[in-house]
């Protein structure tokens, strides 16, 4: 531990806050405290289970979404604010509450459903745009990790306009923006928008907005990456389950499916509810916060996520599928193997109770998990592995079935052709036809784009192309893309044409 | 009796799902093979011809996708297996008359089963080529078939068959993309072989129709007289800026798009390289006069 303590201390390349950072993480994971019994220790060694860099000693929720809009109406005793009265202090006020929510990295994983929040502001307001514009300069260079989302619609908006367009004048990674969208409400040109807005600085990404809303009556927000989570709550924790490298533990499919699966998926229910015990029993976090003593948050608007990541390796693995037309995303074989794992999965983690969990009625919240930046030969949740893609066209319908299994989350990503600005009609088209087919959610790049989305969070070439040079980097992202690119491949995606010639 | 399809298999070059070039939003693309026109700058001339089997192609092929059929088949063609296809091309270099082994005769309803998986995806279908109104009877029933999965349907055509009277046609048709390539009969005749009375009728005909959703002119430098074509086709599209009557009648209920693309010396047959290509200023100027002289809505690319 010294020796990591030190090497943080002296490192040339991570600036003070990612110092202060590294420092806290290291002095909670010098603790022991959690129970965990030796078979799921084991799995845990393997990185079959991960809870992603949570900690040792659990002392805040992962994801925490605060009522943002509670705060706009109430002002806040602990931070002495008073409701906001116009656009400037609207502005202020949740500036200053954004530094004091707390998450995994420091930074706040979700910053509001901007639009809704600032619309009354925004329309009294003589001269909004640069306005918004500083506001979302301030967040992309003090909320330096682009694990942070804010959300826009499904309601057409002045704010909303004038968020997406300031996103699209100054491409910045931060924040992530997911663009809520009901096909059936939302005017076309406010969707031509978002999606023109996409391909010029990538984000936002789009919602299913209609499916996530019917799953949260109390309302949700899109946090972090791609994370439905209530609005007012969030999630305690999140954990995952490497299927890529549980599949090497058994002997064939079905020993996968009747023993290896459900041990290490019961064994993982048990240590999710371990952080929880510990978080909500022991912590203090939901008595002492001002969060949770001004209503901001609220334990029963909290559950948990049971994160799934290489599924396609594992269907590969278990199937010997070798050839490519045998491969997951490829072949009826292996989607219907993978539907099983699934579904096998979604009957054991649903039969798991934890009553902490009453936003999801009572149960874990299955989430397809973007991966590390060093999951070498794994791939996100239930994604094609980059290189085996297939076209745009059958990548979708292959896609889809999966996007049922999880309500906390899963989306997939397509790099575009610059071309494809000229019409963004035609990307809409893609996403209602995506919502159509059952899936949640869908992000969009243009190739020559300098912000880019990796797995889940954008990161600028630029600066990564700074930090290979052995330049310190303001956003900690920015160095798990790097690596994500080198390990991942994930800047290989193929890129897609909509205007593909005869030839 | 043409020797590739009797009148219900038309042949079929290629299948696209997604594109957005053909029109509004994303389509799918029926691109059948065979043209009337011969255009200098063709981008795909090999859908020009319509195959003979003659069978020069067959020892051409680098992967052995193409094999002679029985003497006695009915419908005389090179056998085409996709599969094998590793889709060079070597076999439309060959072809001593610009047409391509690859295609399938298919009918409108097969077209329509390859197509439907899709169907969520897109908004509509477009029938182009070669040139697709030379089976107008064809794409008539292809399009009706397609507005029965609930897709709208464009026609991408060089407007040399006169559409006034396709009234079975026109009206399966929701959208009309069309090629106006020169308005001077010299001038189209040397880039097409074909002289241009039957475009320039179309094209008064249908921008009052309320179904021209593009007019498309290819701008090469050097070889014919871009900014007459651009400054007489803007003033024909002004005339009819804006329908109201149309808005909302048709999925895009709007103005009539010009779309003014540049000549890229890249991929067309040799011949055509000496041409210049046209500066993103001067692109940009013949935009400018198209909007000066009215069209309603302008691209230059």
């Amino acid at each position: 531990m010294d020796s990591t303590i030190l090497s943080v201390i002296t490192s040339r390349t991570l600036t003070y806050e990612q110092k202060v950072a590294s420092l806290a993480r290291a002095a909670e994971n010098s603790l022991s405290i959690l129970r965990i019994d030796p078979g799921t220790q084991a799995l845990r060694e393997r990185g079959i289970i991960c809870d992603l860099g949570e900690g040792a000693a659990p002392y805040r929720p992962r994801y925490i979404l605060p009522d943002y809009a509670r705060f706009i109406a109430q002002g806040s005793k602990f931070l002495e604010l008073p409701p906001p009265a116009d656009l400037d202090e609207a502005l202020d006020s949740l500036l200053i509450l954004y530094r004091h929510v707390p998450s995994i990295t420091g930074f706040p994983v979700f910053v509001g459903a901007l639009d809704e929040l600032l619309e009354a502001f925004v329309l009294r307001d003589p001269d909004p745009k640069p306005k918004i514009a500083r506001f979302l300069r301030h967040i992309d260079r003090t909320v330096t990790d682009s694990f942070c989302q804010a959300n826009v619609g499904p309601r057409e908006t002045l704010a909303g306009r004038l968020v997406l367009e300031a996103a699209r004048e100054w491409p910045e990674p931060t924040p992530n923006i997911s663009f809520l969208y009901d096909p059936s409400t939302t005017p076309e040109p406010f969707a031509e928008l978002a999606a023109a807005a996409a391909l010029d600085c990538a984000r936002p990404s789009f919602a299913n907005h209609p499916w996530y809303s019917r799953e949260n009556p109390a309302g949700y927000g899109i946090a972090s990456c791609y994370n439905a989570l209530p609005i007012g709550g969030g999630a305690y924790t999140l954990v995952r389950l490497k299927l890529s490298e549980l599949a090497r533990t058994a002997a064939d499919r079905d020993d996968f499916l009747s023993r290896a699966l459900p041990d290490a998926a019961s064994r993982m229910c048990g240590y999710v509810d371990e952080r929880i015990r510990f978080l909500v029993g022991k912590s203090g976090f939901f008595k002492s916060s001002f969060l949770a003593t001004e209503g901001l948050i609220r334990p029963d608007r909290f559950t948990a996520m049971f994160g799934v990541v290489g599924l396609a390796e594992c269907v590969n693995f278990l199937l010997r599928a070798v050839k490519p037309e045998e491969r997951f995303g490829h072949s009826d074989a292996a989607e219907a193997f993978g539907l099983e794992v699934m579904e096998t999965l979604r009957v054991i983690v649903d039969g798991h109770r934890n009553p902490l969990c009453i936003p999801t009625g009572e149960r874990f919240s299955l989430h397809a998990q973007v991966g590390l930046s060093d999951d070498v030969g794994t791939s996100p949740g239930c994604r094609i592995p980059i290189g085996e893609e297939p076209p745009l066209h059958e990548h979708l319908l292959r896609a889809a079935p999966f996007h049922d299994f999880f309500p906390s989350g899963i989306g997939d990503i397509f790099a575009f052709e610059p071309g494809a600005k000229r019409n963004p009609a035609a990307i809409v088209d893609v996403v209602k036809g995506a919502f159509a087919s059952g899936m949640r959610f869908l992000s969009f790049y243009a190739d020559d784009s300098d912000v880019v989305r990796i797995s889940g969070y954008l990161v600028k070439r630029s600066e990564m192309a700074r930090l290979s040079a052995g330049k310190a980097a303001l956003r900690d992202t920015t160095a798990l893309g790097r690596d994500a690119a080198v390990n991942l491949h994930a800047l290989d995606r193929p890129v897609r044409t909509l205007d593909e010639s005869l030839r | 009796m043409n020797p590739v399809d009797d009148e219900q298999l038309a042949p079929v070059r290629k299948i696209i799902p997604f594109s957005s070039v053909d029109g509004p939003g994303n389509r799918s693309v029926v691109f059948l093979q065979g043209c009337n026109f011969n255009c200098l700058y063709c981008h795909n001339p090999e859908t020009i011809g319509i195959c003979d089997a003659c069978g020069t192609c067959v020892p051409g092929c680098p992967s052995g996708a193409l094999s002679p059929r029985k003497a006695l088949s009915p419908n005389r063609r090179i056998r085409w297996s996709e599969p094998d296809c590793r889709d060079c091309g070597a076999c439309e270099q060959i072809c001593p008359i610009a047409a391509s082994p690859r295609t399938t005769p298919m009918l409108p309803e097969s077209v329509i089963v390859r197509i439907a998986p899709y169907r969520r995806f897109i908004r509509g279908i477009t029938a182009s080529g070669g040139e697709a109104s030379l089976r107008t009877e064809w794409v008539t029933e292809l399009f009706l078939r397609a507005r029965e999965l609930g897709l709208d349907t464009a026609l991408d055509t060089n407007g040399s068959v006169p559409l006034e009277h396709e009234n079975r046609l026109l009206a399966a048709c929701d959208g009309i993309l069309l090629d106006v390539k020169s308005v001077d009969p010299g001038e189209h005749f040397r880039l097409t072989g074909r002289d241009n009375a039957a475009v320039l009728d179309n094209l008064r005909f249908l921008a009052g129709s309320g179904k021209l959703w593009e007019v498309r002119t290819v701008a090469v430098a050097g070889y014919m007289d871009a900014a007459r074509t651009v400054r007489e086709v803007s003033r024909i599209l002004a005339a009819f800026p804006f329908d109201p009557a149309t808005i909302g009648a048709s999925p895009v209920g709007r103005r009539t798009l010009y779309r003014i693309a540049r000549f890229r010396p890249t991929g067309v047959r040799p011949g055509m390289v000496v041409h210049g290509e046209f500066s993103d200023a001067e692109m940009e100027a013949l935009a400018g006069l198209a909007k000066d002289e009215g069209a309603p809505a302008v691209l230059a690319i």
